[in-house]
């Protein structure tokens, strides 16, 4: 990750505000950013936040500022389900049964070094809110790939492309039987508000997996993040639903889907495909969408 | 009223557990740890102890919530050992860094490959830097009664360290011994209510583990080096009040017996045990020989060692521990101890038990009579170190213990 923006010149795109409750070291642009914001307000007060090692962990925390106003631990990369697990049931032997505790973590400290503490607090069904905010990269050690990044698209250590399809998390997720599993993007603000505000009532093991765009990793200028993200949904890329005690629904259907072609054209890590193989990923995403109705 | 049960190392770890009442136990099994579990379990289903039980998805799982408990104010206890003790490594480091006071158990067991289900210290040896106190146990008494003032130790103020509580693999573990098991109201009295600050409280919000720059990062480790040479003090404290009020001997950071001999055993663990039988039946046979038990190994009590060996010739020190390119423990961090002390003992090393290998009576009064004689490899300055009962024409290149392989089909 390069150095951070100093505070004064936070940008605060006009699309998304900082609440008080957090403000970030974030780079220009950040999608991880507005996934965050709202998480704390949406959640805040009374929470406890644990963030495993990732750009949010970085950008959350200085030496000795916190983003955060309320309680938050910069953890272990692939443990923060482990310790949200002992830190809920300190919280329930101490009668503090009302304290939401909440893992806000990236894509790689999620499905691939954190998936082992992931499935096993899901298994257990804890009473815990999992954030991942997805920028498809390992972004905190300058973008190398992970299990979540889309099949094709360049990183530092997959050269040529990534050889696989992109990890479906929230499927895999839904699979535990956990109460409550949903997407979302930062494009669709009113619809993340409304996921949070349904995760904050369940009780349970709750997943959120939130697209957030990272400008440096996915190449396109960072005044351009809300843009990007909203022609992830518009073109089918990326799908909004929700999976609310096991009863799937779509909470956001494009009126007629973009083609996929204008979302790769927007980033620099798809610019070296060929229209065939832009063409494959559209037929991808097309028999994606067959499966939903 | 004060019960003598019978009670294996695993069952009197549960019984002190019991009377200790931590609020979260996040637990992922091993053997031979399990019974233990298993033991805690069905006290919480009982209703007996009012306890969160955790079954986690690992070891590393476990280590992980009992520190996230710890930070939400609980009394934490778990256990593990070898395989799993190794896996906890990175958050050993999380739970001192973050001076969580959470008591483990370490049944130790020899560290694959190759495999072994058997006791040596291997394990706890390992992990010595990681921040933790290290105490280790000779007999299910001493487990008990251990378990019971760690808790009192590790939330002391002028503590809040994480510590682990070592005892034997099957040796100590599935062995039962009887066992005076204290009331339980005298427990609560002398343990009090759990003082385990929660640095993660949403009336007092607080981020913890910031980035820390270099000209912070000693200053942390500094604080809990200034711990650890408190608990040098703690320890012994804890341990004369615990005699005091359940009316036991009281422990500390070693133990001597038959003191002023020109030979010291000094060992730690189960070998403590048989040192204790092999010295009384060698000042039988008018050998002058002694015992220094290392009961706390971290803080290691490098100043009441010099003072208990000042005078002695001769110290075996009876390592159940291996490091290949290195030496026992007990031979390093005694000769360490004993360096610049004016006509300091000489200090010889046996390596013994790996594996769950036995360390007889019989052996150490013939390594003890060896020493005191000088004989090989006793005499030599530079490397005076003999591997207890080794079968030298078990190691050659061709033979398959030479290297961990087995017949197949």
């Amino acid at each position: 990750m390069p150095a951070p923006t100093p505070l004064p010149t936070i940008p605060r795109s006009r699309r998304f505000s900082l609440p008080p409750v957090m403000q970030g070291t974030a780079c220009e642009g950040c999608g991880a950013l507005p996934a965050a914001d709202l998480l704390a307000e949406m959640l805040g007060p009374k929470m406890a936040v644990i963030c495993p090692a990732s750009c949010a962990a970085t950008f959350s925390l200085s030496y000795t500022n916190a983003s955060w106003k309320v309680p938050f631990v910069h953890w272990i990369f692939e443990s923060a389900p482990a310790a949200a697990t002992g830190l809920r049931h300190a919280y329930d032997a101490r009668g503090m049964r009302d304290v939401h505790v909440v893992c806000f973590a990236g894509d790689s400290g999620t499905l691939d070094i954190g998936f082992q503490a992931l499935s096993g607090a899901a298994s257990r069904n804890e009473n815990i809110l999992y954030v991942c905010y997805d920028n498809e990269v390992a972004m905190n050690t300058q973008g190398q790939a992970t299990s979540s990044s889309p099949v094709r698209a360049r990183t530092p250590t997959t050269p040529s492309g990534v050889p696989t399809l992109k990890k479906d998390a929230p499927r895999i997720m839904a699979a535990h039987g956990i109460p409550y599993v949903a997407t979302a993007a930062v494009s669709h603000l009113a619809d993340y508000r409304a996921k949070l505000r349904r995760a904050a009532r369940v009780r349970g093991f709750r997943y959120l997996h939130v697209l957030s765009p990272c400008p440096i990793a996915w190449g396109y200028p960072y005044e351009q993040t809300i843009e990007v993200t909203r022609a992830a949904v518009e073109t089918g890329m990326w799908m909004l639903y929700e999976i609310d005690h096991g009863r799937m629904k779509l909470t956001y259907r494009p009126r007629r889907r973009r083609p996929v072609k204008e979302y790769v054209a927007l980033q620099r890590r798809f610019a070296h495909l060929s229209p065939r193989e832009v063409q494959s990923m559209q037929r991808h995403v097309d028999e994606g969408w067959r499966t939903v109705r | 009223m004060d019960r003598v049960e019978l009670l294996t190392g695993n069952e009197a770890a549960a019984r002190a557990v019991r009377l200790s009442k931590p609020q979260v136990i996040p637990t992922y099994p091993i053997t031979p740890q399990s019974p233990m579990l298993a033991s805690i379990a069905g006290d919480v289903a009982a209703g007996v102890l009012k306890a969160e039980f955790l079954n986690m998805e690992s070891d590393y799982a476990a280590m992980a919530a009992a520190v996230g408990a710890s930070l939400g104010g609980a009394r934490v206890f778990t256990a593990t050992n070898s395989q799993g003790l190794l896996f906890m490594a990175e958050h050993l480091y999380t739970a001192s860094g973050s001076r969580c006071p959470i008591v483990m158990a370490v049944v130790n067991r020899a560290i694959s490959v190759p495999h072994s289900r058997y006791a040596d210290h291997n394990d706890a040896l390992a992990v010595s830097r990681a921040g933790w106190m290290q105490l280790f146990c000779e007999d299910a008494q001493e487990i008990l009664e251990t378990t019971i003032q760690l808790f009192k130790i590790c939330e002391d103020p002028r503590v809040r360290l994480p510590a682990m509580l070592c005892y034997e693999s099957f040796i100590h573990s599935n062995t039962a011994e009887g066992v005076v098991v204290p009331a339980a109201a005298a427990v609560d009295q002398f343990l009090g209510q759990p003082r385990v600050e929660a640095l993660l409280d949403p009336a007092a919000p607080r981020a913890l583990n910031p980035p820390t720059p270099p000209e912070w990062y000693t200053e942390f480790k500094f604080a809990e080096q200034q711990a650890m040479e408190t608990a040098l003090r703690v320890i012994p404290e804890v341990g004369a009040a615990y005699a005091g009020a359940f009316g036991t001997r009281p422990r500390g950071l070693i133990e001597t017996a038959q003191p002023g001999g020109r030979c010291v055993l000094a060992s730690m663990g189960s070998i403590v045990k048989t040192a204790r039988r092999a010295i009384r039946e060698l000042q039988a046979e008018r050998l002058s020989v002694s015992l220094l038990k290392v009961r706390t190994y971290r803080p290691f009590p490098a100043a009441a060692i010099r003072e208990a060996l000042t005078g002695a010739e001769v110290i075996v020190a009876v390592d159940r521990n291996s490091a290949s390119g290195s030496h026992g423990v007990l031979y390093d961090e005694i000769r360490s101890a004993l360096y610049g002390m004016p006509d300091p003992p000489r200090v010889v090393g046996v390596i013994a038990g790996l594996g769950g290998r036995d360390v007889t009576v019989r052996q150490i009064k013939e390594i003890t009579r060896r020493a005191l004689k000088r004989e090989p490899p006793f005499d030599r300055n530079d490397e005076p170190i003999e591997w207890l009962g080794l079968d030298r024409g078990r190691v050659r290149d061709e033979s398959p213990q030479a290297r961990p392989l087995a017949r197949t089909g």
